[in-house]
């Protein structure tokens, strides 16, 4: 059993610095022996097993950006072996496929264990659950043939931190595609607050800002019994950058569920990073020691001070079926120190500040293709 | 904001104005000037707002967008060469004044027909936001052929296109209700959809995605005029001289290859990879020199741009591509002879095209080709040219002009007024 992925505390990186090294190089070793492409790519990059026997610090592992995985299968376990594959939610053409096998499960296990009761999720008292979202297919993780997205596979995972009595998805699955059911939905939320069983609510920003607007709008409030709560996941890229909207999603839960701040949680994770971030009472993301985020400079990808922003590279030694051990998104980020937040988590937390990328300027065509891919994407719907 | 029969409002009106604009725009266009007339008038107006820039006049709406640096001295100059009044009246001369002067009447059998050109009707224009006030001109061009103009702004538009077309109002008046400027959130489809049905045809500036959906989006009696996506790139022999780099380098620079007639990347003249290397570390040098005379990257591209140097760098091992980094800029090294985009940014590639495989190699992308840079000899001017024209290119220039537009220039080897009329038989 790996100590790191069964510790109680999910905080506290500096206790926990050495074994992640240790087990860094150990999944960089096994990667190599077990994925020819790793191999290879390691090889062309000049980091070969004599290289990888004088890594001292984590930091020089080479990283992949999380566009490598979207267009190459890496695997390190034969396909036979995978428990499950999520994939990104990549809505244009290309998406990261990843397989997750029996050990890298067991250690998500006991670190989905840690988080959720540092986080106050687990309950033993039954409720309802609404998720703003895909439904699920499959069983508990997922079917091997079926390639999920991850925030489908998260959002049910969510369902098991306290016993369902129901669950109800906005996203119906029927005849091979999604439908939006919002209408249920909202019928369901008028008749569980007038009952005693708490509720609880996961799903993408963006549907839960839509959905509540329009109950607001249409002078609907549905207090939700004591105990419910509100979990905010996936989507959240486009979304919570903008620090008002945060707080004005906070408000209008409150005033529509009655569901107050502090009972409101939002996840953060990749595909390609498979790893539990839950907010704090402050609303940030800080590391858990499952976890290593590294923020590296634009143009040297040298690491930078904490408080500078720069390129995201997240690493984790979870996954054994897959070389994910560091990976780089495609994200601008800051990493604060665990004192500027005073929650009382002793790990830095991660500011995501958006998507690297032409936010200063539409290249020739690119303001009206987006226009129009966003008319496709909604036209097919 | 809303530009709609010469008022601005906010666009919380939007609702207001759609209701009405169907009506609107079938009222115009049953009252509407001739071609030639409403011609005048826009060439008229756009003449005295030119006289008004040029006169300081709108100094305090264009200095403090020149000082955010949203476009700069020399493109301000450049546009309105677009406007001065000869250079327009040279444009609708060359491009429907030639066709009206040929506008014949027959006699069939002793019935009198005469033949006239008249407006398409309602144009719904899509502009892309990389060229600043390229929504105003598309506007103006549309007005020009006697058209009611329905403007979709940009999504990164800074305003400046609803000002000018304001202030051209202002001058004439008359000219009010061919312009209904909107700024439709992008993901209404069902406003989208509204608008071109109102509409004779749609004006879109984007690639091949944006035509699509376009397509998706309009009725098939909609017709749909595209312009752009297109790639433009420089064609360099071994003639070619570091100055002709260099000015070649400062357009890269300039534009920062966001443009349509932006160089993407440099073709050589060889079939010798070792040449194509060399090539791509000399105007590396170069590129990097001049790069420093233009201003930095902000942290969000360099960052864009870094990711996919590295992910270019690990797909190396298969691609045999080879990046060459310097500070702020790169030079890709290909082995391929495939026209394509650039990273962009003062990032382009090198890739062998011999002056035997232009045609071939170019053909297959005759919707997308538009510049080219040649860079060569005297004497071989003539020659490549040919074998560029005869790929479909549209524009051959010398190295550092490629972005460098004339008044009365086509639009990817077409005249816009052309397609904004159509011509009607009418017997007597």
């Amino acid at each position: 059993m790996s100590n790191l992925f069964w510790r109680r505390q999910p905080y506290g990186l500096e206790k926990t610095e050495k074994d992640f090294r240790r087990k860094m190089i150990k999944n960089m070793r096994l990667q190599y022996k077990n994925c020819e492409a790793y191999r290879e790519l390691m090889d062309h990059l000049g980091f070969g097993l004599e290289r990888i026997k004088k890594i001292k610090s984590i930091e020089e592992i080479p990283f992949l950006p999380t566009v490598y995985f979207k267009h190459h299968k890496l695997d390190s376990v034969p396909e036979k072996k995978m428990l499950t594959k999520a994939t990104s939610s990549g809505t244009s053409g290309n998406k990261s496929v990843i397989g997750y096998d029996v050990p890298s499960m067991w250690r998500a296990l006991g670190m989905v264990l840690a988080v959720g009761r540092k986080h106050e999720l687990w309950s033993l008292k039954p409720c309802h659950y609404i998720i703003l979202g895909y439904e699920h297919r499959g069983f508990l993780w997922g079917s091997r043939k079926i390639e999920e997205k991850a925030v489908a596979k998260t959002a049910y995972g969510y369902t098991f931190f306290a016993p369902a009595l129901s669950r109800t998805y906005a996203l119906k699955y029927k005849d091979g595609d999604f439908e939006l059911n919002l209408e249920v939905v909202k019928k369901k939320l008028i008749k569980y607050s007038k009952g005693r069983i708490p509720v609880r609510i996961i799903g993408f920003p963006f549907h839960a800002f839509w959905l509540l607007s329009q109950m607001k709008e249409e002078g609907i409030s549905c207090p939700l019994p004591e105990g419910s709560m509100m979990a905010f996941g996936g989507g959240w890229k486009e979304y919570y950058t903008q620090k008002a909207d945060k707080e004005t999603m906070y408000g209008l839960v409150k005033d529509v569920l009655n569901i107050p701040e502090h009972r409101c949680r939002e996840f953060f994770g990749a595909v390609e990073h498979p790893i539990l971030y839950c907010d704090c009472t402050k609303h940030h993301f800080h590391v858990p020691v499952y976890s290593r985020v590294v923020i590296r400079d634009v143009d040297t990808y040298e690491p930078v001070e904490n408080g500078t922003p720069g390129l995201v590279n997240l690493m984790t030694p979870m996954i054994s079926s897959a070389p994910l051990l560091s990976i780089m998104t495609d994200d601008l980020g800051i990493l604060h120190d665990a004192s500027e937040c005073g929650c009382g988590i002793d790990s830095p937390y991660l500011e995501i500040l958006g998507r690297v990328g032409m936010t200063d300027i539409t290249t020739c065509a690119a303001g009206a293709e987006k226009l129009v891919q966003k008319i496709m994407m909604e036209g097919v719907k | 904001m809303i530009l709609f029969d010469g008022r601005l409002m906010p666009d919380e009106e939007l609702e207001k104005v759609l209701s009405g604009l169907e009506a609107h725009c079938i009222d115009t266009v049953s009252k509407r000037e001739s071609v030639a007339e409403m011609a005048v008038m826009v060439m008229n107006a756009c003449g005295v707002m030119e006289e008004r820039i040029r006169t300081g006049v709108y100094d305090d709406i264009l200095n403090p967008l020149l000082q955010r640096g949203v476009f700069t001295e020399a493109q301000l100059a450049e546009a309105l060469e677009y406007f001065d009044h000869e250079n327009m009246v040279a444009k609708y001369w060359t491009e429907l004044g030639v066709l009206m002067d040929h506008m014949p009447e027959y006699n069939d059998k002793g019935v009198r027909i005469t033949r006239r050109m008249e407006p398409l009707g309602v144009l719904f224009h899509i502009a892309a936001g990389n060229a600043q006030g390229l929504p105003f001109y598309s506007v103006i061009e549309g007005m020009m052929a006697g058209n009611v103009n329905i403007l979709k702004l940009p999504s990164a538009d800074d305003g400046l296109s609803v000002m000018l077309l304001h202030k051209l109002i202002q001058i004439e008046p008359k000219l009010a209700p061919y312009v209904c400027v909107l700024d439709v959130p992008s993901t209404n489809v069902e406003v989208m959809k509204r608008l071109a049905g109102m509409a004779d045809a749609v004006v879109v500036w984007g690639g091949d995605e944006a035509v699509r959906a376009v397509r998706t989006m309009a009725d098939t009696n909609t017709q749909i005029i595209s312009w752009g996506h297109k790639l433009s790139f420089a064609y360099v022999t071994e003639a070619a001289t570091d100055e002709e780099l260099k000015e070649l380098a400062k357009h890269i620079c300039a534009t920062r290859q966001v443009l349509c007639n932006s160089c993407q990347g440099l073709f050589v003249d060889t079939q010798d990879d070792a040449k194509v290397l060399a090539m791509g570390q000399r105007f590396l040098q170069i590129l990097q020199e001049v790069a420093g005379e233009y201003p930095e990257e902000s942290i969000g591209v360099r960052g864009k741009v870094s990711l996919s140097l590295y992910n270019e760098e690990l797909e190396s091992k298969d691609s045999g591509r080879k990046v060459l980094r310097g500070k702020g800029v790169s030079v890709t090294v290909m082995p391929d002879e495939k026209l394509e985009l650039s990273f962009m940014f003062k990032n382009c590639w090198a890739k062998p095209l011999p002056r035997a495989h232009i045609v071939k190699a170019l053909k297959g992308h005759r919707g997308h080709l538009q510049t080219v840079g040649l860079l060569c000899a005297e004497e071989e001017r003539a020659e490549l040219t040919d074998l560029l024209v005869k790929a479909g290119v549209t524009h051959v220039t010398r190295a550092g002009r490629m972005a460098h537009t004339v008044a009365g220039a086509t639009h990817d080897g077409e005249y816009p007024l052309r397609r904004y009329v159509r011509v009607v038989d009418v017997e007597l």
